[in-house]
């Protein structure tokens, strides 16, 4: 023990040991605990008495939290149209519609060859599809 | 309106429900505030926590938490929370008070001032404030002394901890009892010296 604090050491001993340890406050039952903080000046009445009030704000922050939680992730998730009963001959009609001849449609170049479903939808929202604000 | 998200007191029913976690918390937070409470400024600052109200900063956390399911982690969690706030005040550095040394500009003749040695130095403000800590409990000790006769065991138990001493077994050879005798002795000395300081604690506040 270094002898410059031996009583600020000294001292940490004792009050350690004057407490209980984690694992003895989780062991408690009813009972000790309540002996315990009873002799700690806690009202154990008024403690009690308070448990419910609690248990609802609680729930109530939790309610909040969770409906926030909820409107972020809706307004983050964009909003996907289902096309998958769209057949590729719908797509192009749509496409030639809007831009008046089959040349005109972007990707027109590649003839449309290499062209897979995913490319169609992709176009067919870009194009088609209005965009939300 | 949604119904209870969670179930608190099916949370908690490993340690007893709901109100039975809410009571070890409120336990717990006290034993750290005595642990980490002390003479020194952060000390007095911890001394003055409310147990009560660091239980209730942590549960307000829970809407933090990621998962809300393994209840036994949860309670880990509130319990890190708790130690944590404590923790933080009692370690807060302290603002260091700035004083003007120089004023005015420097003439030819004006004496310079000479840099300290370096790092790896102890820091002499830290070093008065743990002599300062150190005097408040040798205070206590001789104070607690006063409470036994002289050569009653826990008189001689005293000693031994002064002294070093902090084996169970090696205390209760020293003053030649049995270790379960010397456990009852031991507590009182513990609890008498626990109420010792915060009553210090206490006419340091006022």
């Amino acid at each position: 023990m270094t002898k410059k604090y031996k009583h600020t050491e000294a001292a940490g001993i004792l009050i350690d040991n004057a407490l209980p340890t984690e694992a003895e406050i989780d062991a408690m039952d009813a009972p000790a605990l309540a002996a315990f903080l009873s002799s700690q000046g806690v009202d154990v009445g008024k403690l009690n008495s308070e448990i419910d009030l609690l248990k609802k704000q609680l729930t109530g922050k939790m309610a909040l939290a969770n409906a926030r939680k909820q409107r972020f992730a809706r307004a983050n998730t964009a909003t996907q149209d289902d096309l998958s009963s769209m057949s590729q001959d719908e797509f192009m009609a749509a496409l030639i519609a809007k831009f008046g001849r089959l040349e005109e449609i972007p990707l027109a170049a590649r003839n449309f060859k290499t062209m897979n479903r995913e490319d169609w939808e992709s176009l067919y929202r870009d194009h088609i599809i209005p965009r939300k604000p | 309106m949604e119904e209870s998200i969670v179930d608190f007191d099916k949370l908690f029913e490993h340690k007893g429900g709901f109100a039975m976690a809410v009571a070890k918390l409120r336990a717990y937070a006290i034993v750290v505030i005595h642990k980490r409470s002390g003479p020194k400024k952060n000390g007095r600052a911890v001394a003055k926590l409310d147990a009560q109200q660091l239980v209730l900063n942590a549960l307000s956390r829970l809407t933090e938490m990621p998962s809300l399911e393994n209840g036994e982690e949860v309670y880990f969690q509130l319990r890190r929370h708790i130690d944590n706030e404590v923790r933080t005040l009692q370690k807060k550095k302290p603002e260091p008070a700035l004083v003007s040394i120089a004023l005015g500009t420097p003439t030819e003749n004006s004496p310079e001032v000479a840099e300290p040695e370096d790092c790896n130095a102890t820091s002499p403000a830290e070093d008065a404030e743990r002599s300062v800590e150190d005097e408040f409990y040798r205070t206590l000790f001789q104070e607690l002394y006063t409470q036994y006769k002289k050569d009653s065991p826990e008189h001689r138990l005293i000693g031994h901890i002064l002294d070093g001493w902090t084996e169970r077994a090696e205390i209760a050879e020293l003053m030649g009892i049995n270790p379960d005798k010397y456990d009852p002795i031991f507590k009182r000395v513990c609890r008498a010296a626990l109420a010792l300081k915060n009553e210090h604690l206490k006419k340091k506040a006022v």
